[in-house]
């Protein structure tokens, strides 16, 4: 009974082959294009933002219609952009080969996972085109606002958002279970826990995070939902409901969230920066604790997004604590990192460019966040651009540079050829030095007292100032560069595909399995199912005559 | 396949974790909604007793007594097919679909007339959560019962069994079980603590 | 692996504690203590409930850690944010939204 599923060689139609596939590689990639293509969408949505803000007399964007595009752009960068790529494309596609399997164990439902997502994907573009518009009570849904059509305008906008969003958190599910249970259960023979890649604890610890506090939000927005299509009271105070609630039930998913988007990206990092820099990942066990230790702390931090929302005030320095509290298990696996790369020998290429610029930007956000979570400072930031230049230099990070370093990385393994490094390069000074002239000046906005979410700053006296209208204007041309700067990548990552320089087995000289194995792997992945002898991070080992040295060969092998 | 698998569990295993995973989120969301319920009412002060004296006590008991009963005839399926014992496995299959249905049908009696009194899912908040918390959980109880249905189509023809596939009858046994607790607290926090 | 030979519980007899456990709490429910007695009652008596079905009904009482741990853990969580919120909505000294009921809408009868 125990048959490899997946190397029967059927010979498959273009629709079960590309399409319809089972096989955990080809739904990887269907997620990363979803994922991209959304980032598009997110990108214009921002480019419009960012017009109206710079010179709001020119009325872009209505104030109806740049609420509408604030929410999509949140929502489409969080849950279409960075779950998908960082989960969906890099969870599937690296954990069956990192751990020695030849598909996941639930092939079947990770196919119906993407189709679900697909299907939330294309209801949310839908209410673009619905008659009042798409969703615009923020990515956050804020009751009573989002909770009766008339207090916005938008009806089926919003309905369509929920419903999306809804169909996104079950294909997450669905996903999770399988990670979870592959990883359980189909690790190959000595592959032990604490000799699997970096990358499967955290894509594992992201699961498990996100499947522990979704719950309460899928509950609200059905309740939600039922007060906008049916007519009840949950959130709406005329009727006896409580706003507040809305906010907690969110905010108890909305804050773990932010951490399964993050982890995944800091798994990126931990299989680059080892490879890079020729040298053992410093504190495997550290992180891995850390990274647990963090997790717990995640489900007890949510109300710093609350502290000037009317809750209780006793709740405020609690959840202060604990705000403070989570930043030493990130600092210690940050510091675990940079000691990685501490005297070893940098091969800096592209991916690992992209990997650097994610350690910097990200110790800045996560430094910022700092401020936020003290509730005496969040009183004068909270709603300001100060937040929303703390969660870009955190998110961006996590999400575009930690998502291109990934796929510079495993581009080869993916689809069998090299992209361009020099074209990498020019994107990534592009993106990174674009991408600071953006979201730095917020901080300064935001300490003026810049509220976010306000299409038309100049209808204050105090946001006409010379000083916050030039900022404005430098930030949207800066954004404008930013965008541009995409364009190495698109060309370099549509061209490599077809035309790129064929790639080796392993032309990063990598340790973990996936490396093993032809570039892309065949159907089942492996050849021959590997043996694991050692952990992942044997770089220059004393031992051994190369600098690297596989998973599944032992050093009895190469040294004899 | 060369190179032994030596973590590489049968794959009956796959599916019981399988679906205490999903279990898991299922018990946060509807954990969810309770703790919404459960809030809103310690909030309310007593103010909702008399409105929710209008629910059945009696239909509400049945109810509960008829998904007790078929969780037991769910497992009793379950230890059928461990012992090899097809028939029995399916019959019980049967009866726990059967009892399914029943709770259905007295839950759409409980509706019907408490419509007919003028208790509508917007009567007030009370109703609100009895119309959305009960509604969602039958919702559950028809998923459960088109499970078990394909399943016991499965068994009648036979395939169920011919394929080495009985060990599903506990996976989904896990889920109705599960539905069966989820009941469990619902039918006093609704019906009976007033 | 561990479905095959495991000495069965007499899954009857505690479908019969359960049938038990529901008239108990019926008769709970009538008796003349007060609101919180009988909701503390109720709710024991619906938790014990719950654990056998869960002890017995799903196999928790053979199975490994792992899939106890993946069953207690989201309760544990439950319990803690529930408790987390009741601050928040039950006791805010803050005037927000109350959760009293207003008179029924007028309908028909």
């Amino acid at each position: 009974m125990d048959h490899n599923r997946n190397t029967e060689l059927r010979e498959h139609s273009f629709w079960r082959k590309y399409l319809f596939s089972t096989d955990h590689k080809t739904i990887g990639k269907q997620y990363l294009w979803l994922g991209l293509i959304m980032a598009l969408v997110g990108g214009i949505l921002a480019y419009f933002m960012r017009k109206q803000l710079a010179w709001p007399e020119s009325e872009t964007l209505t104030p109806n219609v740049y609420n509408a595009f604030v929410t999509m752009h949140g929502t489409i960068m969080v849950f279409f952009v960075a779950m998908p790529i960082l989960l969906g494309c890099f969870g599937n596609f690296l954990i069956p080969l990192m751990i020695g399997a030849d598909d996941m164990a639930f092939p079947r439902l990770n196919m119906l996972s993407f189709w679900t997502f697909f299907v939330g994907t294309l209801l949310l573009l839908l209410s673009f085109f619905v008659p009042g518009g798409a969703a615009s009570a923020g990515w956050t849904g804020y009751a009573p606002l989002s909770a009766k059509p008339i207090y916005t305008g938008v009806n089926w906008g919003l309905n369509l958002w929920i419903l999306s969003l809804a169909l996104e958190f079950a294909s997450v599910l669905m996903g999770g279970v399988n990670f979870m249970t592959t990883a359980i259960t189909m690790r190959a023979e000595g592959m032990s826990w604490f000799r699997l890649p970096l990358m499967v604890w955290m894509q594992l610890s992201a699961a498990i995070i996100f499947m522990l506090s979704v719950g309460p939000t899928i509950a609200a927005a059905v309740l939600l939902l039922l007060d906008r299509l049916v007519g009840t009271g949950f959130f709406v105070p005329a009727q006896g409901g409580d706003p507040l609630l809305w906010q907690h039930l969110f905010w108890f998913f909305g804050h773990p969230e932010v951490y399964v988007v993050l982890l995944p990206g800091f798994g990126v990092l931990l299989e680059i920066l080892p490879v890079g820099s020729r040298k053992p990942i410093f504190g495997y066990h550290i992180i891995i604790y850390s990274t647990l230790v963090a997790g717990v702390l995640s489900f007890i931090v949510w109300a710093h997004h609350m502290f000037v929302s009317g809750m209780n005030p006793n709740l405020s320095m609690p959840f202060s604590i604990t705000t403070i509290l989570i930043s030493v298990p990130f600092a210690i696996v940050i510091f675990a990192m940079i000691a990685t790369m501490w005297r070893g020998s940098i091969r800096l290429t592209t991916a690992m460019s992209f990997a650097i610029g994610t350690l910097m930007t990200f110790l800045m956000g996560g430094v910022t966040g700092i401020f936020n979570g003290s509730a005496a400072v969040d009183i004068f930031i909270h709603d300001t651009y100060f937040v929303v230049a703390h969660f870009h230099y955190t998110l961006f990070p996590a999400t575009f540079f930690a998502a291109f370093a990934g796929i510079y990385f495993w581009f080869p393994k993916m689809f069998g050829r090299m992209m361009n490094e020099t074209w990498g390069k020019v994107h990534f000074w592009l993106t990174f030095v674009g991408f600071n002239l953006v979201f730095l000046p917020m901080f300064r906005l935001g300490m003026a007292g810049h509220m976010r979410r306000l299409a038309d700053p100049t209808q204050y006296n105090f946001l006409s100032t010379e000083s916050i209208k030039s900022t404005q204007i430098f930030i949207t041309w800066a954004a404008i560069g930013l965008l541009i700067g995409q364009a190495p990548f698109i060309v370099n990552f549509l061209r490599s595909i077809v035309a790129g320089e064929v790639a080796e087995e392993n032309p990063w000289q990598a340790n973990t399995l996936e490396w093993s194995t032809a570039s892309p792997p065949p159907h089942g992945n492996f050849e021959v199912r590997p043996i694991v002898h050692h952990d992942p991070y044997n770089y220059s080992s004393p031992d051994a005559d190369s600098d690297w040295l596989p998973q599944d060969q032992s050093l009895e092998e190469i040294t004899t | 396949m060369h190179g032994t698998q030596a973590n590489v569990q049968p794959r009956p295993e796959f599916g019981k974790l399988g679906m205490w995973w999903f279990l898991a989120s299922e018990i946060m969301t509807f954990g969810g909604f309770l703790a919404v319920y459960i809030l809103y009412r310690a909030a309310s002060g007593g103010g909702w007793t008399e409105t929710a004296e209008h629910v059945s006590i009696a239909l509400g008991s049945i109810n509960t007594f008829v998904l007790l009963t078929s969780s037991l005839t769910i497992v009793k399926s379950t230890e059928a097919v461990n012992q090899g014992e097809y028939d029995r496995a399916k019959n019980y299959l049967g009866w726990t679909i059967l009892l399914g249905v029943v709770f259905l049908a007295i839950k759409g009696v409980e509706y019907t007339s408490e419509i007919r009194h003028g208790f509508t899912p917007i009567t007030n908040i009370f109703w609100n959560f009895y119309f959305a918390l009960t509604g969602l959980h039958a919702l559950h109880i028809l998923v459960g019962i088109i499970i078990n249905l394909v399943l016991y189509i499965g068994a009648v023809k036979g395939t169920l069994w011919r394929e080495d596939l009985g060990h599903r009858i506990e996976v989904a046994g896990l889920y109705w079980h599960f539905v069966d607790i989820v009941w469990i607290f619902l039918f006093p926090l609704l019906y009976l603590s007033y | 692996m561990a479905t095959e030979a495991h000495d069965h519980p007499n899954y009857f007899m505690v479908w019969v504690v359960l049938l038990l456990l529901l008239v108990v709490s019926l008769a709970a429910a009538y008796m003349p203590f007060s609101q919180t007695l009988t909701v503390i009652l109720i709710f024991v008596i619906a938790a014990v409930k719950a654990l056998l079905v869960a002890y017995f009904f799903m196999h928790l009482k053979i199975e490994g850690k792992l899939i106890l741990a993946i069953a207690i853990v989201p309760v544990i969580l439950f319990v803690i944010m529930t408790i987390s919120l009741l601050p928040d909505i039950v006791y805010n000294p803050v005037e927000t939204a109350t959760q009293k009921l207003e008179a029924p809408k007028s309908t028909v009868h």
